[in-house]
């Protein structure tokens, strides 16, 4: 690459990503905090990637959704998973109209551009499935008939870590279909401070529209132009596979701690996690800063631990941590 | 010394292995009236030794209170050895001194800590002529035109003075990790000369990004300058702490001036 063409990269990512700045402005009226969750959904959006949100309830999380919604307008629908519900709940089913004798679809909630799924480990299996599905093929078989989701469609479902009583646990496949998964925290003692003030106070202002949803998929365009080097894609590989073989690495120790590790999956949504972030950064190319970043939502759910792992009580987020201090920065 | 600690022990172990026998003695025969020890032996054998206990617990109490010989911390921190070397300033020797003797002795025991001083202030410095060869070193990447080598290098070397300097581990973190590992308390320009450089050269070796003429001599001279303000503020610093010591001493003398 050479400067010219970079210095004209940079200019367009700058000029392109500015819309971040005014997002997290319209997102504050009424989310204090919570940066973290709010930059890996505009991560997903620009990605194209579904996110799973693990956290504590009352942490924002529906909120944030809805307040993303907003601010590129696009519909957006907030599914609670039950024991009990239906696939057809989920996904729609077709109606028999006794007037005209024909069947007609009702179109479920998934036909919405973000959907949120509350509590996905509370539905049983068939009904996690379906969404997965959806989720994968972007479309949505209803009797004889299919009907594709309109996009921008992104999928954030929620996970509950407390209660995991008559729970069904996502399997480690479908797991993987989440492009991140988030560990949404609590608010820092000042933020909880803010909130108190903001919330008890006056109320919060309309959320104005930032972008359009079909700016956000030229978006998806110009992230991938993204300038990435071999000494990136190298890192990339490297902290892929020393989940797979983590010996090669001089990381011996993790061998008996890891049953499986990341699946290519991961190479690629690392690579392009990186992207996004740095274009939040207003940069035209990726550091080994942004592989950093987005490394562990990209792989705390795709890297297994073995049995002794969970009798050490290990968990992923301190192999993955190991992996990342023993593979060599570039 | 040894001899009557020696002494004290042997008795006081004497004393206990005959103790509980006195006592066996005397609870069976307090009223039998045997002619055993009775409780005058128990007395002899459990009250003797306690107070023999309790004078040398005292002995040791007050001795190390007057002595006070681990006063003196084995790992001395950076900044707190600075202002012991007072040997040669006016305002330690106070005419009117009222500080008790053990007050003094920080004013006192200046001249192994002030040695601890100038072999950390000389280590420093060689920490910065070490690093300030290196960058003229790689000088030679530049001229041959080996642009991308030449910024890693720097990269590199920067780091790792950055790591020697602040004890943080460098080896295998990304500029982020360095920068928010960088110790409280430093100036904003250390964190942003840092930041400069190492974000420069990133752009540099990840992006192919050629830097001009004017790019390459900013990089190195803005390394160089860091480098160089390093002595530069250590020498400030320890100038501050000397005037900051004086202060404290003049408040001090002044403090005794007023009571006397």
């Amino acid at each position: 690459m050479k400067a010219s063409d970079l210095t004209a990269l940079n200019e367009r990512i700058q000029e392109a990503s500015a819309f971040v700045e005014e997002i997290f402005e319209e997102i504050r009226k009424v989310i204090i905090g919570q940066k973290y969750m709010i930059e890996r959904m505009i991560i997903g959006l620009l990605c194209n990637g579904h996110i799973l949100l693990e956290g504590v309830p009352g942490l924002a999380k529906t909120t944030a959704v809805q307040a993303l919604s907003s601010t590129i307008a696009v519909s957006f629908k907030r599914l609670q998973f039950t024991p009990d519900l239906l696939p057809a709940d989920l996904i729609g089913t077709q109606i028999y109209n006794q007037r005209s004798g024909d069947f007609y679809v009702k179109k479920g909630p998934i036909f919405a551009n973000l959907v949120l799924a509350d509590e996905i480990n509370r539905a049983p299996a068939k009904v996690q499935s379906a969404l997965l599905e959806a989720m994968q093929e972007r479309q949505v078989t209803i009797g004889d008939d299919t009907y594709p989701l309109d996009p921008p469609f992104l999928v954030l479902a929620t996970q509950n870590p407390i209660e995991q009583e008559g729970t069904y646990p996502l399997p480690e496949a479908q797991v993987d279909r989440f492009m991140l998964k988030l560990q949404v925290t609590y608010p820092s003692r000042t933020e909880e401070l803010s909130i108190l003030r903001q919330f008890t106070g006056e109320e919060s202002q309309p959320i104005q529209q930032v972008i359009s949803p079909e700016e956000i998929l030229q978006l998806r365009t110009t992230v991938r132009e993204i300038y990435m080097d071999e000494k990136i894609e190298n890192y990339i590989v490297d902290l892929v596979c020393a989940t797979r073989e983590p010996a090669k690495y001089q990381l011996d120790e993790l061998t008996d701690l890891i049953e499986y590790g990341a699946s290519p999956r991961a190479t690629l949504f690392l690579a392009m996690a990186a992207k996004a972030h740095a274009f939040l950064r207003h940069r035209g190319y990726v550091t080994p800063e942004d592989v950093y970043a987005v490394g562990m939502d990209v792989l705390r759910h795709r890297v297994i631990v073995s049995y002794e792992a969970e009798a050490e009580e290990i968990a992923a987020e301190q192999i993955i941590k190991q992996i990342f201090e023993g593979v060599e920065v570039p | 010394m040894r001899r009557i600690i020696n002494l004290i022990s042997v008795s006081i172990c004497v004393q206990f292995a005959l103790g509980p026998g006195y006592l066996f003695a005397a609870s069976n025969d307090f009223n039998s009236n045997s002619g055993g020890p009775g409780i005058f032996g128990a007395i002899i054998g459990v009250v003797v030794p306690a107070l023999l206990i309790i004078a040398i617990g005292t002995s040791i109490y007050v001795w190390l209170r007057r002595n006070r010989p681990f006063s003196i911390r084995p790992f001395p921190r950076r900044q707190s050895y600075k202002n012991w070397d007072m040997s040669g300033s006016t305002h330690t020797s106070l005419p009117l001194s009222p500080i008790p003797a053990h007050e003094t002795t920080r004013f006192n025991r200046p001249d192994l800590l002030a040695e601890q001083d100038r072999q950390l202030e000389h280590d420093a410095s060689t920490l910065e002529s070490i690093t300030l060869t290196h960058l003229e070193e790689i000088q030679s990447l530049r001229e041959s035109n080996r642009i991308q080598e030449y910024y890693e290098a720097i990269a590199i070397i920067i780091k790792q003075y950055v790591g020697e300097k602040y004890q943080i581990k460098v080896l295998d973190a990304t500029t982020g990790q360095i920068l928010s590992a960088l110790p409280d308390g430093l100036t904003d320009s250390v964190t942003d000369h840092v930041g400069e450089i190492l974000l420069s050269c990133d752009m540099v070796q990840f992006s192919r990004h050629r830097p001009s003429r004017s790019e390459q001599d900013r990089i190195y001279q803005t390394a160089q300058e860091f480098v160089e303000g390093q002595i530069v503020m250590a020498t400030v610093e320890t100038d501050e702490f000397e005037e900051e010591a004086v202060e404290e001493d003049s408040e001090i003398y002044q403090h005794n001036r007023r009571r006397f």
